[in-house]
């Protein structure tokens, strides 16, 4: 399906986009894509980096109190779980109480005190606004299959709170900014096939660290393959049932994206920064620096990244675990932003993480369970740096903040988070709508987090 | 001439070049001298069984077409051979199933030890116990040779519900992953309780999922008992989130779901699975897991540790009073999930997806699902009955004219990877190598990103499916560079496998197909070989435009190559298809 058809078909079929549009809602966005050709009508270059942290990052214990009654407070709460003062760096802001992250996160402290990252508090999926009063009084204000894992990366991705939506906000923006003329997605994963880049036509590109994959019987670029390849390409051709014509056309996708991102990246350098860490994130946002650093080539104007770092389930052995996590988190962070600066780019793209939920303030013995509200790092030359945006709640059980066990409520909604990236992307205001249905439920004064 | 009037002469050809003797492990295609006569048409649905589920054990056994016959072993195994699709279509579907159930059982912690012990390279690196490579060498091995094929099979689509991974704290323990996936295999064709009841109690799946060193509350330090097992058997082992129907559709409220448990039924459940441990481990040395560490017995209860003074509300409305022993409780809990009215639907369905379609009719998933909440001898969870009512329900058996165009699915990469090699046979004069079958296919068993499995059930990829309400679940593994690397191994095994001399003669790849076997039979009349093709790759589905195809070709082949290259390229032109990726 083009652009143009789906149009067509849009009226028909586009109530699947959100739960909460009517009939002028589902208008207003075939308008809105109507008017707008591609990502050409923009004459910079902008991209966004979604980190997403999958497993349910223990974010309350990435950023902590670190003074007085305030540290006290957490480490009566979080008790051995709780990082031990000493342990602790400080942030430099005025926002909120004194915070600190531990020292194995010296490199996202540094980001922060150089106003090169900020953090969003208390943020999570929300159906409206509502104090935990009004939660356990109306079932309808918790979104659908609280603290289960795939479901709130769902509802993450999607930033609708519907769990059988299968769009993104990443790739419902790519719907109204991607060129229809073009076969390769703007789109591109290095931590797998996931929801947030997926939009009602907007696909993703997905690949590894180490590069584009290229084929071997069937590599074009050698001609003694050429007989197989047309060959090959006319069985490709005779798919005639469902499942094979859907896959007969990845194949046709996959065959003529790698040939030009092939040729895009092919001039363009490692990076030139030791990242200090050799993990797979830092691999990745090698890699994704990369693709950006080829936007031009790739006739790119805007452009929309996913990595992903596993192991944040932490039911056991957190106390070992999350200081490590956290380290590979901010030294790949900080890496990215350093190849950022080297290769110029530092003033066009936002990097941000996203995990399913927080976690249990209260343990389980040596580790965490499901929670709900949690902090996201975003960082970028764009951002406004070293802020806590958002109310950052006190590490105390059963307070106003608290549904039960330390499973925190969220003040902050992603739609209001998502909406303000994607005013920065420079989306209009009727598409950010169409983007986030939802966002009319929530305070309009927003986080403010760009300057 | 009927349309696979060739195969036969090739049959009779193959035969008549003695293919296949050169080792035990080889799986040759044999010849049936009965084959002529039980050929019904391709496309005729013969089999005449399928219209009761509550004595799927008295159902006769009768010849059917190669057709189905290949469709079933599609779905059955890991891939037919000419050999199996002649029997069965002799045999008849359900007769094959039941003699399956008698097949010796093979062993995943033996062959695991075995290739671990024979690998040089493991030894001279000092490994002091197996890899994951030992471990997939071994699972590769069995879907390879293994004659349990229908066993394995349900196992390997058992350990996509029951989610273990190495890609865990379990990184190191192949060894006691092996033993569990036995357990899995061993009550592939059980009752369905027992088999949870295995699950839970397994040290593999108590470090996986935390229940092992699962305490009683200690509420004077916020300390509650860890919910991560509690949680999941629920939502991912048994019964989902949302109350379901009989044939799998949502009940609702109002038109919205209903959901099956709460946040206070998972902390019930996390406060019953308290107290378990290693086996030997005892109160007083509840904390040295290093010392404790068994893998190859089932936890035992340490009652102190056990949170036994709670009153817990169950599902189902079973409640665990106070006082209540802990071993008494685990069985409560297990009966209380065991009795849900979605674990019939849930588990029927996982199965389903797994075997033979993607998008099963909600007449397919009850009909399956009746079977699991009664088999006809009134008993609930028999996995074998369930296992035989949906292979040879009418939906998995209707012939392609009479299939829904939404029926199918696309093949779990790793079950594609294994059907090319056992359609050809496989030459491996040694003990299998460790093998890495995650890098081809992104799929490795028992060794997926998290507890959701390789991908998820509703995963639908953006596109046609996407836009016509169907799910394709495999899709969400086979990305962009996966394509690729899938489209690559066929290639390798395909065009560039050694021969077997080269790999006599020292080749380091100790593992090749046979296809010399085909070379003669090609040269004499190649329509024989692409009816071979059609009917053990692709199950009859080859239409005319492929077929041509494969002609044309061939025809340039025969300009520049000798048979040796032309089996292999034509091979590699149905490997590498879309077609194949498929099954239908």
């Amino acid at each position: 399906m083009n652009k143009r058809q789906f149009l067509k078909a849009s009226l028909a079929s586009i109530g699947a986009l959100s739960t909460s549009s009517g009939l002028a809602g589902q208008l207003q966005i075939v308008n809105s894509m109507a008017e707008v050709n591609s990502a050409q009508r923009f004459g910079d270059h902008k991209a966004m980096v979604c980190i997403f942290l999958y497993g349910g990052h223990d974010s309350f214990n990435l950023v902590v109190p670190s003074t007085g009654n305030d540290y006290q407070d957490y480490a009566r709460t979080r008790q051995s779980l709780a990082y031990q003062q000493a342990d602790l760096v400080g942030l430099n802001q005025t926002d909120t109480m004194d915070l600190g992250v531990h020292r194995n996160a010296s490199a996202l402290q540094q980001l922060f005190n150089s106003g090169r990252a900020s953090i969003v508090s208390n943020i999570g999926p929300m159906i409206a606004p509502a104090t935990k009063t009004e939660l356990r009084n109306n079932r309808q204000l918790t979104p659908p299959q609280l603290f289960s894992h795939n479901d709130q990366q769902s509802l993450w991705q999607s930033a609708l709170m519907d769990t059988n939506n299968t769009s993104g906000w990443g790739g419902r923006m790519a719907d109204l900014l991607m060129d229809a003329e073009q076969r390769l997605p703007l789109s591109f994963s290095l931590g797998g096939t996931n929801q947030f880049q997926s939009g009602r036509i907007a696909q993703h590109y997905s690949m590894n660290s180490e590069g584009v994959e290229q084929f071997g019987g069937l590599n074009p670029t050698y001609d003694w393959n050429n007989a197989r390849i047309e060959h090959h390409l006319r069985m490709v051709n005779a798919a005639d049932d469902t499942f094979s014509r859907a896959y007969a056309n990845k194949i046709l996708d996959v065959r003529e994206n790698n040939a030009n991102l092939s040729a895009a990246l092919a001039p363009i350098d490692a990076t030139s920064v030791d990242y200090g860490t050799n993990e797979d994130l830092a691999k990745q946002l090698q890699a994704i620096a990369k693709l950006i650093a080829a936007q031009s080539t790739l006739g790119q104007s805007r452009q929309i990244f996913f990595a992903s770092l596993g192991g944040f389930d932490t039911h056991d052995n957190q106390a070992y675990l999350l200081p490590r996590l956290q380290q590979t988190l901010s030294l790949a962070l900080a890496g990215f932003d350093a190849d950022l600066q080297a290769r110029g780019l530092s003033e066009q793209v936002v990097t941000f993480t996203q995990s399913e939920f927080g976690r249990t303030l209260t343990s389980n013995g040596d580790g965490t369970d499901h929670g709900w509200a949690g902090n996201q790092i975003i960082m970028g030359e764009p951002v406004r740096g070293g802020r806590i945006f958002g109310h950052m709640p006190a590490q105390v059980i059963n307070s106003n903040d608290d549904l039960g066990d330390g499973r925190i409520i969220p003040t902050t909604s992603i739609d209001q988070f998502g909406a303000e990236i994607a005013q920065w992307f420079g989306l209009g205001q009727s598409e950010i709508n169409d983007v986030f249905p939802n966002l009319h439920r929530f305070d309009p004064a927003g986080l403010n987090m760009f300057s | 001439m009927t349309k696979y009037a060739s195969l036969i002469i090739f049959i009779s050809l193959l035969s008549a070049c003695g293919g296949g003797s050169e080792t035990g492990v080889t799986q040759t295609p044999s010849t049936s001298p009965v084959i002529t006569n039980t050929q019904p048409s391709a496309n005729s649905n013969s089999n005449s069984n399928s219209n009761s589920t509550t004595s799927i054990s008295l159902i006769t056994s009768e010849p059917t077409s190669l057709v189905d016959a290949a469709r079933f072993l599609t779905q059955a195994t890991f891939g037919p051979t000419m050999a199996e699709i002649e029997a069965v279509a002799q045999s008849g579907l359900p007769a094959w199933i039941d003699a399956q159930m008698q097949v010796q059982q093979s062993a995943h912690r033996a062959k695991t030890l075995a290739i671990y012990n024979a690998d040089i390279n493991a030894q001279e690196q000092g490994a002091e116990w197996p890899w994951n490579g030992h471990r997939y060498g071994a699972w590769m091995d069995i879907a390879l040779h293994g004659e349990d094929q229908l066993r394995q099979r349900v196992a390997f689509a058992l350990s996509q519900l029951f989610v273990v991974s190495d890609k865990s704290q379990l990184d190191s323990v192949h060894l006691g992953i092996a033993t569990y996936y036995d357990g899995l295999a061993e009550h592939a064709f059980g009752n369905y309780r027992d088999l949870l009841e295995f699950v839970t109690l397994s040290p593999v799946m108590g470090v996986y999922l935390n229940m092992l060193g699962n305490e009683k509350p200690n509420a004077a330090n916020n300390i509650r008992p860890d919910e991560n097992f509690a949680r999941e058997v629920m939502q991912l082992f048994t019964i989902g989130l949302d109350e379901l129907n009989l044939d799998g559709t949502l009940k609702s409220n109002n038109g919205e779901p209903i959901p099956t448990y709460d946040i206070d039924t998972v902390k019930a459940y996390a406060h019953v699975f308290t107290g378990w441990n290693f086996y030997g481990t005892t109160a007083a040395n509840w904390y040295d897991w290093w010392g404790n560490r068994n893998f190859r017995n089932q936890m035992i209860l340490v009652p102190q540790y056990h949170a036994i003074e709670e009153r817990k509300m169950l599902l189902n409305d079973v409640v665990v009073e106070p006082g209540t022993d802990g071993e008494t409780a685990m069985q409560l809990a297990i009966n209380s999930l065991f009795q849900h009215q979605n674990v019939a639907p849930f588990v029927s369905k996982h199965l389903i997806q797994r075997l033979v379609t993607s998008n099963p009719t909600t007449e397919y998933v009850g009909r399956v699902a009746a079977v699991f909440e009664n088999n006809g001898n009134d008993e609930r969870g028999d996995l074998g009955a369930v296992v035989k009512a949906l292979l040879l329900d009418p939906e998995a058996r209707n012939t392609y004219a009479q299939q829904h165009i939404d029926f199918g699915k696309v093949k779990e990469p790793l079950i594609r990877g294994m059907q090319y090699m056992r359609a050809f046979g496989v030459y491996m004069p040694d003990i299998m190598q460790p093998q890495w079958t995650d890098y081809q296919h992104n799929q490795a068993p028992l060794a997926s990103p998290s507890v959701f499995n390789f991908y998820s059930p509703d995963f639908s990829p953006v596109g046609a499916l996407n836009d016509a309400g169907l799910v394709a679940p495999e899709m969400q593994i086979i990305n962009d560079t996966y394509m690729v690397r899938n489209s690559n191994h066929a290639a390798w095994m395909s065009i560039w496998a050694p021969s077997i001399d080269e790999v006599d003669n020292g080749h380091d790849r100790r593992l090749t197909l046979n296809y010399e076997q085909y070379e003669t039979v090609l040269d004499q009349d190649v329509d024989a070989f692409i009816d071979w093709l059609d009917i053990v790759l692709m199950s009859g589905s080859m239409n005319a435009t492929m077929r041509q195809t494969l002609r044309d070709y061939d025809t340039q082949l025969q300009q520049w190559t000798q048979p040796k290259e032309r089996v292999r390229e034509l091979t590699f032109m149905v490997t590498g298809s879309p077609q194949f990726a498929v099954q239908r």
